[in-house]
């Protein structure tokens, strides 16, 4: 019976999700046609543009149709092709693009993940264990400094003390100097690492200090008092009883902010000059290019929405309070 | 008192008088909660039988003792009465008017003449405002008197209650658990209710606050003529403010007496042994204990309430009419004790089980 | 026979920001096996701490603890850490108030019974399961085999409750410290587990530490009594003589502040005035003095001493003795 309320609840869950793509791709549309930034069809006819020929440009991008039908079109491609239009800027299949640069987008991404999981959680841990100590302050006030710090002002702050061309210190490659994992490894490592650091950082910090608060409310819980009155002994207290309990919200919480990751680092990617789908979407926006921001817009949102559905699901193992 | 006044702005609306002593009747009072299921269309697994044909009378001025383990739907069944949660079917009438269709709107001005306190003094009030604020609130919502005078009024409210009226401006976190609660009394007669529904009002305290707050409540009772409507699950407690009490199981009442007739000849099986089962701080616990009436297992799911009588599965007179047939709530022994009971309990049954009041 | 459990002159205090917390202050107790000991206070009394320190739950670097809890010829207070483990919980085991807080949310009820059995007992995991079960059913859960895999949350009041002495009981403790065990339940429940608790006893002959603020659950339970408040044991005797002469003004309080089922109803409760003392700035001399209405001036400046009032009934309270006596019978003749 649990498998099928869990399939059901699933089942439901998914097909709100295919409601919310639809609704986030309207109002993509929506929103990019009442504020646009640019008149594509003018950008792409160069210099001088004569009327006629902007005209024609407009008429082949679909651009002079009314709003609805424009609409309709671009989700009939989507829907029924997988198409998701082709750039008006250079004329590039967009899901190609974006099919291309996920998995530079991935490995940043996932190598944040990885970094920030493994410096903020036993960080916090530590803290919450010792709260007042040294370790406590110092960490808890240097977080403060991460989070707050913007991220492309940490990426810049990074090249200008590490980089090889422009740093103080040449330790790591600079801006520009991604190479894929499967050209040249020991190149692609070492320019990976100060993208890494710098999207962790923030990260890191925040988990720090959540799961610092997490554990410490967990600790002054009864049901710890009763795995001390037990005779376990404290270790097992903590890593057992408490953990388990502080951290099941934690785990949650890193899924989704991975998968907010995956539909693209925009700030990191631009300040690093690295090719992935966050970049792809920062172009396209200065270039009031709709397509691919549409289709970077929707693959963002798919990733989250899964995800959603994902940690719940995972959630409801992790907590057998929680019903579907 | 005080120089607000209190008069009732005129509600018209269909005038049901079945007894002007009544200021609340309800008749056939049922709450269901739905259990639903379901991918896209939910579809009803079930039902919580939180309060199932319920009827009753309160006079005016009576406090009447709502008592009943976890389940029984005394709270639901109060907030019934009050329209704080809307009634599945039945009926609700309160001073004469059929309110049971009314609309939040028309209740509103209702909503001074009714109020609750509840449970919690640690979390019934609001930790960001005063206490004077909080205890002004309703007179500043039903818009009574100016401000200078709702002032005034909260000051006196709060010596009143036993509380010193400088500490207008202190926050709830100032003040301990007792001292919490008499806010929420204070709080609930600001408005010079007609009605107070208590809702454990004294469960969470300590045994001498408890004692503390239960007199205050009682002396204003009797000073401002209120009507109370007193839950708790502590029959100790419930016998000493009540003028009758209604013991619920299971969304039903299955007695009705006044508090003595209740506690030496009670007639619902279920009553006697809850009687029973309350620990008695005398040297002669021990004999008590030994004549106990013990109910086995837990009380069953208000989802699935057993067929005929509710108590038959844990009833230790039960026989198979009992699974058959529902019983009314009807008179029988002593005057004014109504009960619902095929097999009630008989005098014999009654002196072996229960430690019954000493004669003075 | 020497008491298997004697609390000796036991302070415990706590330093906080808002200053010194005086949690216990001289409190004296004892418990033999096989019998119970009831300890009766209020919030604030520190029969919780006092049971607390027992146990060796209370060795934070903020509290200063000092005297003798000796437990079968050893002290615990000055006892290592790592030797207190494995006295707590297999020699001394303790339940608490609320059963819904008190089990772990995320592991099913079998698997804490038997990591309780596992830290102490080397044993298999299909061996000590087995004693899960086993415990499960003495202490009335039916069908136990499936029961033991479900989830404290998925279990009613009184069943947790149940699951609570069983995984406290399935080493067969010398002691069972118990703080308030049936506060949080229904009293149909409340008496079932009060029956089942007695049994226990009765057949193990436990020694049993019954922490309350209910006089009724004292009056069903225990031996001996304690009256505890602000941090003291005031009062100290047989559970027979508490309810026959009381000896104590604020054992008076309380009784008269009890509505009674098997009394008259009285017009007003006699409630004790005033309000409970803050355990930072306790008050001069005897701590129940700003209350109490049989108060004289020497109470305000000498703290009484816990003493012999009668063979067997230890008392903390400058009123004669004989005077005590007599105002206690009267009360209890009503």
């Amino acid at each position: 019976m649990l498998r099928s309320s869990l399939f059901r609840y699933v089942i439901r869950r998914v097909l709100w999700g295919v409601v919310l793509l639809v609704i986030v791709s309207a109002l993509t549309f929506v929103i990019f046609y009442l504020f646009p930034s640019a008149d594509p069809a003018r950008l792409r006819a160069g210099r001088n543009p004569n009327p006629a020929a902007v005209a024609a440009i407009r008429h082949a991008l679909n651009l002079d149709k009314p709003i609805y039908l424009q609409y309709w079109l671009y989700m009939k491609h989507l829907v029924l092709h997988f198409d998701l239009g082709f750039s008006y800027y250079n004329q590039q299949a967009v899901g190609t693009q974006i099919f291309q640069r996920l998995p530079v987008t991935a490995e940043l991404a996932f190598g944040a993940f990885v970094l920030w999981m493994l410096i903020g959680i036993p960080i916090g841990i530590i803290s919450a264990i010792r709260p007042r100590s040294v370790l406590d302050r110092v960490t808890m006030s240097g977080s403060l400094v991460a989070i707050s710090a913007p991220v492309y002002w940490l990426g810049l702050v990074a090249l200008f003390l590490f980089a090889n061309d422009i740093g103080i210190i040449h330790l790591f490659p600079g801006s520009g100097s991604y190479v894929p994992i499967t050209k040249d490894p020991a190149g692609w490592f070492g320019s990976m690492i100060l993208p890494w650091f710098v999207l962790a950082a923030s990260f890191a910090a925040f988990y720090a200090r959540m799961v610092r608060a997490q554990v410490r409310e967990t600790m002054s819980e009864d049901f710890i008092r009763t795995a001390r009155a037990k005779g376990l002994s404290e270790r097992r207290v903590i890593f057992r009883h408490g953990l388990r309990a502080a951290l099941t919200p934690v785990v949650t919480m890193a899924g989704l902010d991975l998968s907010g990751l995956l539909g693209g680092a925009i700030l990191t990617e631009t300040v690093f000059n690295i090719p992935g789908v966050g970049r792809y979407a920062y172009d396209a926006i200065v270039n009031a290019d709709f397509p691919p921001i549409q289709g970077t817009v929707l693959f963002s949102a798919f990733f989250i929405i899964t995800a959603n559905i994902i940690v719940d699901v995972i959630y409801a193992f992790l907590d057998p309070r929680v019903r579907y | 008192m005080s120089p607000i006044s209190y008069t009732n702005p005129v509600n018209p609306g269909r005038s049901e008088v079945e007894n002007s002593d009544d200021l609340i009747v309800v008749r056939g009072l049922t709450k269901h909660f739905a259990l639903t299921r379901g991918v896209i269309l939910s579809h009803q697994l079930g039902q919580v039988h939180a309060v199932d044909d319920v009827s009753l009378e309160v006079k005016r001025g009576e406090t009447l003792g709502l008592v009943g383990e976890t389940g029984c739907g005394k709270s639901t069944l109060a907030r019934l009465v009050t329209r704080l949660i809307e009634p599945t079917g039945g009926k609700i009438v309160f001073e004469g008017k059929d309110i049971t269709a009314w609309s939040r709107r028309q209740l509103r001005p209702l909503r001074r003449d009714m109020q609750i306190i509840l449970q919690d003094p640690y979390s019934a009030l609001n930790p960001r405002r005063p206490v004077g604020a909080i205890i002004g609130e309703p007179l500043r919502i039903h818009k009574l008197g100016s401000r200078a005078e709702r002032r005034a009024h909260v000051r006196e409210v709060m010596e009143m209650v036993g509380l010193n009226p400088e500490h207008f401006n202190r926050y709830p976190y100032e003040f301990s658990g007792g001292q919490r609660q008499r806010i929420g009394v204070a709080r609930a007669i600001v408005t010079k209710p007609k009605l107070i529904l208590a809702d454990e009002p004294v469960s969470a305290l300590d045994v001498s606050i408890q004692a503390q707050v239960l007199n205050l409540l009682e002396d204003l009772r009797d000073e401002m003529g209120l009507t109370l409507l007193f839950i708790a699950h502590d029959l100790s407690v419930v016998r000493h403010v009540s003028d009758r009490i209604a013991v619920m199981y299971l969304g039903k009442i299955v007695e009705l007496a006044p508090p003595e007739t209740l506690c030496s000849h009670p007639k619902h099986p279920y009553s006697g042994a809850l009687l029973s089962a309350v620990p008695v701080a005398s040297a002669d616990a021990e004999e008590a204990r030994s004549r106990r009436i013990i109910l086995h297992g837990d009380p069953p799911s208000p989802v699935d309430p057993p067929s005929g009588c509710r108590f038959h599965t844990r009833c230790p007179k039960a026989q198979q009419l009992c699974s058959e047939a529902e019983p009314p709530l009807e008179p029988m022994g002593l005057p004014e004790q109504l009960a619902a009971c095929h097999f009630p309990l008989t005098e014999e049954e009654i002196e072996r089980a229960i430690l019954r009041p000493r004669e003075k | 026979m020497s008491a298997l459990l004697e609390i000796h002159d036991l302070h415990v205090s706590f330093r906080t920001r808002d200053g010194v917390v005086h949690a216990v202050e001289g409190a004296e107790l004892s418990v033999e096996r096989g019998r119970t000991l009831g300890v009766v206070g209020e919030s604030g009394s520190g029969k919780s701490v006092t049971a607390l320190t027992v146990m060796g739950l209370t060795r934070f670097p903020n509290a200063t603890i000092s005297g003798e809890v000796m437990f079968d010829g050893t002290d615990l207070v000055t006892l290592p850490d790592n030797q207190m483990r494995s006295v707590r919980g297999k020699r001394i085991a303790m339940i608490f108030q609320d059963p819904l807080s008190s089990l772990h949310p995320l592991f099913k009820i079998g698997w804490q019974i038997v990591e309780a059995i596992r830290t102490h007992e080397d044993v298999s995991k299909a061996n000590a399961r087995k004693q899960a079960i086993e415990a499960l059913r003495e202490v009335g859960i039916p069908s136990p085999e499936k029961r033991i895999d479900s989830y404290p949350h998925e279990l009613s009041g009184g069943m947790r409750q149940r699951a609570m002495i069983a995984m406290a009981l399935v080493l067969k403790p010398d002691v069972l410290i118990a703080d308030e065990p049936t506060t949080a339940l229904d009293v149909t429940v409340q008496a079932q587990i009060l029956d089942l608790i007695r049994r226990l006893k009765d057949e193990y002959q436990t020694a049993i530490v019954m922490i309350t603020h209910d006089l009724g659950v004292i009056a069903e339970l225990a031996d001996e009594v304690a009256v505890m408040y602000a941090g003291r044991v005031m009062e100290r005797t047989s559970r027979e003589k508490l309810f026959t002469v009381p000896e104590l003004p604020y054992t008076w309080g309380l009784m008269n502040s009890i509505p009674r089922l098997d009394a008259p109803r009285p017009g007003r409760l006699d409630s004790i005035s005033g309000l409970p003392p803050s355990l930072i700035h306790l008050p001069s001399g005897c701590p129940f003095h700003p209350r109490c209405p049989y108060v004289m001036d020497v109470c305000l400046k000498i703290e009484p001493e816990l003493k012999e009032s009668e063979p067997g009934h230890l008392v903390a309270c400058h009123l004669a003795p004989a005077e005590r006596q007599r105002i206690g019978r009267e009360l209890q003749a009503h």
